[in-house]
């Protein structure tokens, strides 16, 4: 598809409504603060990230951007616009310091563009299968990566020389994380093995203090509005591949003792739960399983089936709680992104790229 | 080794060939000539294909490159290579898969994944190399649908003894080492081939798809290969001859290195290929028995230490039987039995991974006196483990309706039948293959015509072909409702395009000129929808260019030989719903050898530029592709 007469239409509409815009308002002023200019914000800066994995070694991965105003969806944002491929497995996508950084799971990278998407650089060094990217304060971020001999690591990055500075060892799979009390609680789920410990990582130490066993293969990680945590956890095959050996799950954390409160297990002995999202009140956990979206309340063990079709990632918009689903299709051909309300009631859905994976607001 | 053999007629083709070895020329470089009588079944019944033979002079340029190379630089055809890793075929629009790849005979398709490396196999080898455009399972069986190239070796009695021997240096640290001697007397003939080939392949290339498109040096694409290829035919009486050849290689590969990404490994492929052929021959009767073995191992080492090592094994026992016919000059006639046991033992395989297949086949000609008209009809019956394929068959027809233009038209159904990965992939958690898959069928019509004048000093020759090709049934892995990827016969492609070669030939006393040109255009599109809203549906396959064009250049003056050539390629689309594409590229080759003999012996000097433009390109997308490049060699040849 051809995305120039869309960015096209897309720039002349922002073109129009923001010289409008600054004719009716104030004039442009300019801060100058250490005698750096403050530039007024990209393009890019407010809206829905969708990260398209692509095709494992085929180099296509991509990012659409979606804006729930206007509606308006652009597919393909960096290469439009940097004229170069994103490489190989985006894996996910974050905002730290002004700046979106993408992590490129296969390609050991993450390519940093501003909020404009022009690329203002790439971290290389000491990256290894990256996963996901937490802010931790303006002056840090942590990288979840798989590593690539064996077990994985946090890597540390400055955001002064946007370089790695250290990496805290970790074990199989480290993948998504949350910050809470100077504390990251990172999910090992597994990675190339097996995996059953969450993490705990001290913030002004950067060392792991402590060790949580949870289900086997923890993979997502929320914190609700009781501030107890949530981890979904997939689950183990059997050697074979016949069966679950261990049933997915979801168990419930408290960070004030860094134990186990509850678990509850999942049924199918076949399939693996994806992706958790958190809704906007926080106190109901949504997340696909068995080609379905379930829903569970905080105070209840049962999931409730909630919409009738299978996606890979979801998400919530933490602005007005509208659900985001990616269909990943036949995996090469294009994928759709799905739009519901709160209650689940379908909105609009939209074609996106290949493989689309994680949904990021902003 | 050669099935059909009219010992005759074999002598004859011998002598035609090692005349024109000693010449150092030979015919055009797309027409076949209209070998009246022939060897084997390509040439028997081939009826209504198009068929091109590689200059074997040309040949003898690229013998120090890799089949893949010297292909896509001597012939029209789509390689795809991933830079210096592994090159696979596409034929009209299909697939690697759909191509056979013939070794005398032999088809040596993976078992395990259908397709063939042309990376792996040394040019050098072989003494004739035919592309034959267009299906033909009823004569070529499984795997035939969108065309075979044909790797031939000719065992000839009488020649005495001949040795050669050569020596090439190129750039990125390639060196290469060929032996090759023969001896024949009127009983006995044998051969022995022998190479050693090595690269860093560390060239430079910019990468445009990095930050601030750094220039790289390519890292981790070396290799170094050996390989011996022995074939001897003893000569009975004058009614029996027993012949053997035997074929060994060892690659040892170190790939994956992209634009985008490095998931590099090391391949270390061994193949053992021996093919054992006892003819009779009784009047018009002659009778061929056949027996051949492939073993075929691939060691696959990631450098990924998350990753394990896996080890593809492929086996197959072939053997044939076939008896043929010739009442008179007017009927051929042609009956065979094959049966074929292979087996694949691999980490990825269940244990009973391993199949019977046997076949039937039959094949008749008729040509009329002068070969006005020639009929050719073939069939043939497979059933593997006891499924029956459908009948597959051949009607090929040709009329020499002037002195200057003959009409080419042939129909034919194909098939090819899935592969052991398809039938038997362990589950492994992700995928699972399917062992209820059928075969694929094609169905096929190709229409040709030739035209060739000759005049005083030059000849005129023009070939246009146009085709069309259904493939039903055309198996694909895709994810199924619990996400686990499974192959199925759910794909319907149809593929069609018109071919047209055009060449001249001049001759002023010592000095020929052969300039060439053709152009093909290929639409293969996918006609069901495999999913809803399915946005690959009236698409064109993943890198098959529409259009595709070349321009060649041959000339030789006494002992001295210049080629060149230059092919364009258009754009590939790399996504199913065409909507990103990798752009087309033009690369020009060329070659000067020069002949010297000094007492009776041959000293040949060979000097290849590859891509003399410098162009920057890319076959398969972000596989950087080297700029210009050399390599001298130096063959001397002793009798």
């Amino acid at each position: 598809m051809n995305l120039k007469p869309l960015l096209f239409l897309y720039l002349s509409v922002l073109t129009f409504f923001y010289s409008s815009c600054k004719k009716n308002t104030d004039p442009p002023i300019k801060i100058v603060v250490d005698s750096v200019k403050v530039v007024p914000p990209g393009r890019f800066l407010h809206g829905i990230f969708i990260v398209h994995e692509g095709q494992f070694g085929f180099g296509n991965s991509s990012i659409s951007y979606f804006n729930p105003d206007s509606s308006l969806i652009m597919n393909d944002l960096f290469t439009t616009i940097n004229n170069r491929s994103l490489g190989d497995v985006a894996q996910s996508i974050s905002y730290f310091n002004g700046k979106f950084y993408i992590v490129v799971n296969n390609s050991n990278k993450i390519e940093i563009v501003d909020q404009n998407f022009y690329s203002t650089g790439v971290i290389t060094n000491m990256i290894e299968l990256p996963r996901y990217m937490l802010k931790i304060n303006n002056k840090k971020a942590y990288v979840s990566q798989w590593g690539s001999s064996g077990k994985g690591n946090i890597a540390i990055i400055d955001s002064a020389t946007n370089s790695v500075i250290n990496r805290i060892p970790l074990g199989f799979g480290p993948e998504k994380m949350i910050l809470y009390n100077n504390f990251v609680y990172v999910c090992n789920e597994g990675g190339f093995t097996n995996d059953s410990i969450i993490s705990v990582i001290d913030i002004s130490t950067d060392k792991v203090v402590t060790s949580i066993k949870v289900g086997y293969n923890p993979t997502c990680i929320q914190i609700d509005k009781n501030n107890k945590i949530w981890v979904l956890c997939k689950g183990m095959w059997k050697s074979d591949w016949s069966s679950l050996d261990k049933k997915g799950s979801l168990v419930q954390l408290d960070p004030i003792d860094n134990t186990v409160k509850s678990t509850i297990e999942l049924s199918s002995a076949y399939t693996q739960p994806e992706s958790l999202g958190l809704n906007q009140s926080k106190d109901k956990l949504i997340f696909n399983y068995d080609s379905k979206v379930y829903e569970l309340s905080i105070t209840s063990s049962l999931p409730e089936v909630k919409i009738n079709h299978s996606f890979y990632k979801l998400g919530v918009n933490p602005a007005n709680g509208d659900v985001y689903a990616t269909d990943t299709k036949d995996f090469k051909s294009s994928g759709w992104l799905f739009r519901y309300n709160k209650l689940y009631l379908k909105v609009d859905s939209f074609k996106v790229s290949i493989l689309p994976g994680e949904i990021m607001f902003n | 080794m050669n099935r059909f053999v009219w010992m005759v007629f074999c002598f004859v083709h011998t002598i035609i060939v090692s005349g024109q070895n000693q010449k150092g020329i030979s015919d055009t470089i797309f027409q076949i000539p209209e070998v009246l009588f022939s060897v084997n079944r390509i040439d028997n019944f081939s009826t209504g294909n198009k068929v091109q033979r590689i200059d074997s002079a040309l040949l003898s340029s690229y013998s120090t490159t890799n089949l893949g190379q010297a292909l896509s630089a001597c012939t029209g055809i789509q390689i795809n290579s991933y830079g210096t890793g592994l090159s696979s075929v596409s034929l009209r629009g299909t697939g690697s898969s759909h191509t056979a790849v013939i070794w005398n005979g032999l088809n040596i398709q993976d078992v395990l994944n259908g397709g063939v490396d042309f990376s792996l196999i040394p040019t050098g080898f072989f003494d004739n190399i035919k592309v034959q455009y267009g299906g033909n399972g009823a004569l070529f069986g499984s795997g035939c649908i969108g065309g075979a190239i044909h790797l031939n070796n000719t065992l000839d009695f009488n020649r005495g003894v001949n040795a050669s021997f050569r020596t090439a240096y190129g750039s990125y640290g390639h060196f290469y080492e060929g032996l090759n001697l023969s001896y024949s007397n009127k009983l006995f003939s044998g051969y022995i081939k022998a190479y050693y080939n090595k690269a860093k392949n560390d060239y430079k290339f910019r990468n445009t798809e990095e930050f601030e498109t750094p220039t790289q040096t390519l890292h981790h694409a070396d290799y170094s290969e050996y390989g011996v290829l022995a074939g001897a035919a003893v000569k009975i009486n004058d009614r029996n001859i027993f012949e053997t050849s035997f074929w060994y290689l060892n690659n040892d590969k170190n790939v994956g290195q992209t634009m985008v990404a490095s998931n590099l490994s090391n391949n270390q492929n061994q193949s053992y290929r021996t093919s054992t052929t006892w003819k009779y021959r009784l009047n018009s009767l002659n009778i061929n028995i056949r027996s051949g073995f492939v073993d075929n191992v691939l060691f696959y080492n990631p450098f990924n230490s998350n990753l394990p090592n896996s080890k593809h094994q492929s086996l197959s026992l072939v053997n044939e039987a076939e008896l043929t016919f010739k009442p008179n000059e007017n009927h051929l006639i042609n009956f065979g039995f094959s049966y074929t046991f292979e087996k694949g033992i691999s980490t990825n395989l269940s244990n009973n991974a391993h199949r019977n297949r046997i076949s039937m086949f039959s094949s008749y000609r008729f040509s009329s006196n002068n070969t006005k008209w020639v009929i050719v009809t073939s069939f043939r019956e497979e059933s593997m483990n006891k499924m029956v394929t459908p009948l597959t068959f051949t009607f090929g027809i040709e009329r020499q309706i002037t002195p200057l233009l003959r009409v080419k038209g042939k129909v034919s159904k194909n098939y090819r039948i899935p592969t052991l990965n398809d039938l038997n992939w362990n589950f492994d958690g992700f995928a699972r293959g399917n062992p209820d898959l059928k075969s694929e069928s094609g169905f096929g019509q190709d229409l040709g015509i030739v035209f060739n004048k000759q005049f005083q000093t030059f000849t005129l020759g023009y070939e246009c072909s146009g085709y069309s090709n259904i493939v039903n049934g055309w198996i694909l892995w895709h994810p199924n409702a619990d996400n686990i990827w499974t192959p199925d016969n759910v794909s319907k492609v149809w593929a069609r395009g018109i071919e047209q070669d055009l060449s001249f030939k001049f001759t002023f006393s010592r000095l020929t000129i052969k300039p060439s040109a053709s152009y093909s255009y290929t639409r293969s599109t996918k006609i069901v929808a495999d999913i809803p809203d399915d946005d690959a549906f009236h698409k064109q396959l993943i890198y098959i260019p529409i259009h595709k064009a070349g321009f060649k250049m041959f000339m030789e003056y006494d002992g001295f030989s210049f080629y060149y050539g230059q092919n364009f390629m258009g754009n590939r689309y790399t996504l199913v719903n065409n909507s990103k594409y990798v752009n087309a590229f033009s690369v020009g080759d060329i070659s000067l050898s020069k002949v010297i003999t000094i007492r009776n012996q041959q000293v040949n000097f060979t000097f290849l530029m590859n891509n003399v433009w410098n162009t920057v390109y890319q076959v398969m997308q972000y596989y950087p592709m080297p700029f210009r490049n050399y390599q001298i060699s130096i063959q001397l040849n002793f009798k």
